[in-house]
Parts: C-alpha cells; sequence; structure tokens
C-alpha cells in the first residue's frame, strides 16, 4: 500500500526526492522549454507557417531558415513551430479525456461494490480490443461525415481526440481502483465514514486527494503516449491533414524527400522523440517522488 | 488447473461476440456505400439490386449472424478443405471476398502472413535474447554504469517512435552510407547464397527497430522483477549455504524473476504485430499491416473487418495463453 500524505504536508519530502531524480527534472524542463517555444513562438518568427516562397526551396539551415526549408519554401521551423501546437494539444487533450474516464471508472470502482466486477468486465474488454487498427478503422470510416458537419481541422481534431482518449483509459482506471480499494482499508476513511460523511464528500475530501499523485503521473505517461499514437496516426496518412501538418504529418511529408533533405524528417521527429522522451521520465521521476518505497532504492 | 482453463476459455467467447459485433457496428453505422466506387453509368436500378445482393437492406442482427456464419463455419471449413483434401458439406458456400480484388479474404491474408511473421517473429526472438541478460545484469548491479546505460537505451527505445528510428535508419545506412535496401523486395526468393544475403540485408534496419522496442520493454519488466526477487530470503539463504554467484543470480533468482516476464512476453505478442503495421509500412513490406493500411485507404471493408477481427482474436488468445502459462509456471499459483 502506498502512502500519500505529501499533499497534507507539501513541504515534505516530496520536491526533495523528485529533484534527486535528475531525468525528471531536465525532462520537466525540457518539456515546459517545448511548450513554451510552441506557444509563443508562431508570434515571435518572422515566418509564417504556410507562407509558400518558390525563390528559395530546398534549402539548407541558414541563419534565416535554421532548419532549411521544403519543396515549396516553406520555412521548417515555422511548421515545427505551428504543428507542435496541434499535436500537444490533441495529447493534453486526449489525455485529459483518457485520465477523465479512467478516474471516474476507476474511482466508481473501487467505491461502488455493486459496480466493481461489470466496471472491470468493461475494462478487460477494452483492453482487449486492437488499438491501432480499430483507432485506423474509426478514422478511415468517420473522418469525412464529422469533416462536413465542424469543418476539416475541427472535426478530425475532435475524432482523434476522442479514439484516443476512449481508447486509452484503461491502465489508469485499473490502477485508480486498487489505489481506492487500499485506501478504503485506512482508518481516515473509516473513520470519515462512521462520522457520517456521504460518499460523495468521502471522494472529494479523503479519496482524490489521496490518489492525485497516479492520477498526475498516468496523465504525464498519458500526455507521452498521446503524442506517439496522434503521430503514428499522422504517419500513416489517417491523422491531420496535410494543411494543418502536426509532427507526425510533418515526418510523413519529409520520408518522401530523404535523399534530397533529411532535415524535413529528421526535425519533426526529434521533436516527437524529444516530447515523449521528457513526458516519460517526468512520469518515471514522479512515480518515485510519490511513492516512498522507491526512496532507498533509486538514485 | 482444467477446470480453471476452461472457465477462462469460456469467459473469452462473450469477449470475441462482443468485439466482433462492436467491428460489425462500427463498420455497419459509418456513412459509407460499397457501390459508391462503382462507374457512373450503373442504373439506379441495377444499383439497388447490387445493394440487395450485398445483403444492405437486411436487419442488422441478420446481416451480422450472416457474417459470423460467413467467418466462422464457412472460411474455418474451407480452409479444412484444402488442407485435408477432403469436402465437407456445400462446396459453394458463400465467402468473405474482398471488394478490391474479389478475391477470398483468407487467401489474401495467407499470402500477406509469412513476411510479418518473419519479421515479427526474428525481432521478437532476438528482442527477449537481447532484455534478459541485460535486466539480469543492470538489475544485479543496480546503480552501476552498466544499469545506467541500460536503463537510457531502455527509455530511448521505449520513447522513440518506430516511424522515426526507422527514418533516421534509412537516411543513415540507405541514403548515406548504402549498406541496405530502404525498400524491402518481396519478391526476392531465397535461392542461393547471393539471394539469402540479400534478404539477410533487406531484414536487418525492421528487424533491428522492432527488436530494439521489444528489448526496451522487456527489459524494464526483467531488471524490476530481479529487484524484486534480489532480495528475498530465499536469495540469503543461497549464498549462506556457498552456492556460487552465477548459481543463486542464474538458478535462483532469474528463474523466478521470468514468471512474469514470460506473461509480458506473451501478452506482448498481438501488440508486437499491431506494432508491424507501422514498420511494414516504413519499409513498404507487403504484410498484413501494409495489407491493412491499403484496404483501409481503398475502402475495402471485408478485408478491413477480418484482420480487425483477427487481431482482436490475437489479443484475447494470448491473454489465455498468459494466465494458463502463469499457472502451469509457478507452483504457487492454484486456481482451482
Amino acid at each position: 500500500m502506498t502512502d500519500l500524505t505529501f499533499l497534507s504536508a507539501p513541504s515534505s519530502g516530496f520536491w526533495r526526492r523528485f529533484q534527486r531524480h535528475k531525468g525528471a527534472v531536465i525532462g520537466g524542463s525540457l518539456l515546459v522549454l517545448v511548450l513554451l517555444a510552441v506557444l509563443i513562438g508562431p508570434f515571435l518568427w518572422p515566418h509564417a507557417a504556410g507562407q509558400i516562397n518558390l525563390t528559395a526551396r530546398n534549402l539548407g539551415p541558414s541563419l534565416s531558415h535554421p532548419i532549411g526549408t521544403d519543396h515549396l519554401g516553406r520555412d521548417l521551423f515555422a511548421a515545427i513551430l505551428q504543428g507542435g501546437r496541434v499535436t500537444l494539444l490533441v495529447g493534453v487533450v486526449a489525455m485529459a479525456l483518457s485520465v477523465l474516464i479512467g478516474a471516474a471508472v476507476g474511482i466508481l470502482a473501487g467505491m461502488v461494490r455493486w459496480l466493481d466486477a461489470p466496471l472491470m468486465r468493461l475494462t478487460d474488454l477494452f483492453l482487449a480490443l486492437p488499438v491501432l487498427p480499430l483507432l485506423l478503422v474509426t478514422i478511415m470510416l468517420w473522418r469525412d461525415s464529422l469533416r462536413a458537419l465542424f469543418g476539416a481541422e475541427a472535426g478530425i481534431f475532435l475524432l482523434i481526440v476522442a479514439m484516443i482518449g476512449l481508447t486509452s483509459w484503461m491502465q489508469t482506471a485499473r490502477i485508480l481502483r486498487a489505489e481506492v480499494l487500499a485506501l478504503k482499508k485506512r482508518e481516515f476513511v473509516i473513520a470519515a465514514t462512521a462520522l457520517g460523511l456521504r460518499p460523495w464528500g468521502l471522494i472529494r475530501r479523503h479519496i482524490l486527494p489521496n490518489v492525485m499523485g497516479v492520477i498526475i503521473v498516468s496523465a504525464t505517461l498519458g500526455l507521452a503516449n498521446a503524442i506517439i499514437t496522434e503521430s503514428a496516426l499522422s504517419f500513416l496518412g489517417l491523422g491531420f491533414p496535410p494543411d494543418h501538418p502536426t509532427w507526425g504529418r510533418l515526418l510523413f511529408d519529409g520520408t518522401e524527400y530523404l535523399t534530397l533533405t533529411p532535415a524535413r524528417a529528421i526535425w519533426p521527429g526529434l521533436m516527437i522523440t524529444l516530447t515523449v522522451l521528457c513526458a516519460n521520465y517526468l512520469g518515471d521521476g514522479l512515480r518515485d517522488a510519490l511513492d516512498p518505497r522507491s526512496f532507498n532504492g533509486r538514485k | 488447473m482444467l477446470t480453471y482453463c476452461l472457465r477462462r476459455l469460456a469467459f473469452s467467447v462473450p469477449v470475441l461476440i462482443f468485439i466482433s459485433f462492436a467491428i460489425f457496428l462500427l463498420m455497419d453505422m459509418a456513412p459509407n456505400d460499397p457501390t459508391a466506387n462503382l462507374p457512373m453509368s450503373i442504373p439506379a436500378e441495377t444499383r439497388a439490386q447490387l445493394r440487395e445482393a450485398l445483403g444492405i437492406g437486411d436487419p442488422l442482427l441478420t446481416r451480422y449472424l450472416l457474417w459470423c456464419k460467413q467467418f466462422f463455419v464457412h472460411e474455418p471449413l474451407n480452409w479444412l478443405t484444402d488442407l485435408t483434401g477432403l469436402s465437407f458439406g456445400d462446396p459453394d458456400r458463400l465467402r468473405v471476398l474482398s471488394w478490391a480484388s474479389r478475391a477470398p479474404v483468407v487467401e489474401l491474408i495467407a499470402d500477406r502472413l509469412p513476411q510479418t511473421l518473419w519479421i515479427v517473429g526474428l525481432s521478437y526472438i532476438l528482442g527477449i535474447a537481447i532484455a534478459l541478460p541485460v535486466g539480469i545484469y543492470s538489475a544485479y548491479r543496480q546503480h552501476g554504469w552498466f544499469d545506467h546505460l541500460g536503463s537510457f537505451i531502455s527509455m530511448i527505445g521505449y520513447s522513440v517512435p518506430s516511424f522515426f528510428l526507422g527514418v533516421v535508419m534509412i537516411v543513415i545506412f540507405a541514403v548515406k552510407l548504402n549498406w541496405f535496401p530502404s525498400i524491402y523486395d518481396t519478391t526476392l526468393t531465397v535461392t542461393g547464397w547471393e539471394s539469402f544475403v540479400a534478404q539477410l540485408r533487406q531484414m536487418v534496419m525492421p528487424v533491428t527497430i522492432l527488436a530494439l522496442y521489444n528489448a526496451a520493454q522487456i527489459s524494464r519488466y526483467m531488471r524490476a522483477s530481479m529487484l524484486e526477487n534480489l532480495h528475498h530470503d530465499y536469495v540469503r539463504t543461497a549464498r549462506a549455504k556457498g552456492a556460487s554467484e552465477p548459481r543463486v543470480v542464474m538458478t535462483h533468482v532469474a528463474r523466478n524473476s521470468l514468471l512474469p516476464v514470460v506473461t509480458v512476453i506473451a501478452l506482448g505478442i498481438p501488440q508486437v504485430l499491431a506494432g508491424a503495421i507501422i514498420t511494414e509500412q516504413i519499409f513498404k513490406i507487403n504484410g498484413i499491416g501494409e495489407l491493412l493500411i491499403s484496404s483501409i485507404q481503398s475502402g475495402d471493408l471485408p478485408v478491413v473487418q477480418t484482420l480487425t477481427f483477427l487481431f482482436a482474436v490475437l489479443i484475447v488468445l494470448f491473454n489465455l495463453l498468459a494466465d494458463v502459462a502463469y499457472g502451469l509456471l509457478d507452483p504457487r499459483i492454484s486456481y482451482d
């Protein structure tokens, strides 16, 4: 059973333990840096993302185009900044949806006894779904109708976010259920119940604050997972349309020009890798910092 | 044990029925007209007849049950017929046909499966062969330089998406160094030494990518499992009675640590097969992943449906195998 008392006393060992995990600190800072660059960058950078300039086609890196241009003379750095916005937005929203569903299912299964078995069977069912083929099929079948309903970008965004969220909540649900079941046996929860706290109040006052750490860890790892899934979909040509390129799409477009301008494929790929690596390291560090058992073991 | 297996098997039947129904429903509800790609010159009447022949007007449940009959009764029977040469029942039974190539879907898949199995199988075996020693040694020397390096590399293998690693490898080894071909030539048949070397060369990159990913995942589990076991009392006992260090680590700790890892290995197989979809796309290998993508792009629903369901069957099957294997390998667990 994990002991998550840090939230009641925020100044306790959590930060110290987190700071000891160097990978997590570096990962976290880099992740913030990427976020800032993507958010602020497009306003500061002189070139617009889609601007075609036929006199500057397939350029190598230079001062005005630090990572070169593509076959239409569009600045790649601007495209990466702009694409990062979409990629990270998809990642964050899909992760939020997945964590929300996972937390709801996990806490419900842990709190309500008669819901436990059906919800866990449902989780097992979802775990048996072939996720990648199913994602591809759904996007193929529903892309056009959603595009007609919500417009080209919003339609595909909603579809991808919904599908990633709906197919990735199972681990969170399982972990949270186990945490809630363990918490329910603790004295303070029993005391709160004995004092007449209603179930909803119990969840809000005692359960949620104590499982927040677990939720944050799964959110971080879920972000990495969502970004990889979205990039894979875009790479397979079933993600965002080429006029709103995400990093995955830029990589996919770049693979056609590997002999001419390999930078077109390398940079978006590097950005995906960097973000995912940072999120994974951050998740690892948070987990170690939140789990006192690993205190003696890890660096 | 037997009752447990039977119970597990019985539980997987409703799971499969549910998944097949979900897949069927998903395809069915989608706004998609199988006659849309036919020439415009076909009169509306004929088009209606075509749609009727495809059974589009029938109630949902009828169509689902018909599909199930084709899939679960006709296809296995056909397969048996091909295998044994004996004929079972009506030889002209309806088959699941591809809309694009008009060939039976099962034959299409059987055509593509060997390439996928070769690549995936080789990479999985290679991945396990790398992961186990790495996991064992890095847990044994926890916090040593090997452990740090191993953790870093496995984190990279875990985080670098295969589509990016594939592209990087193509840029380095195919474009710059020209060591390996970037496109997998599936028409190549191994007839002699030279074609064998060519086959090996084109397999190097896809197999390496998948193997690295597998090794990264499995070595993490192996290391964690070893770390959990290394501090048990029986290890101290083994050392106290004077067993040599390799014997303690290999026969006692590693053997016990392998138990959960075997489950992870079994559970990973369907995922690796699904992951091969991307690798096949990078190197243009015509395996089942490529079949799935090309069918998706041409809207060939029967193929897509069958393949998706096949992946689901694999997942359920390997879940079952993992559970049974765990029970068989670990005498402490009794299911009855």
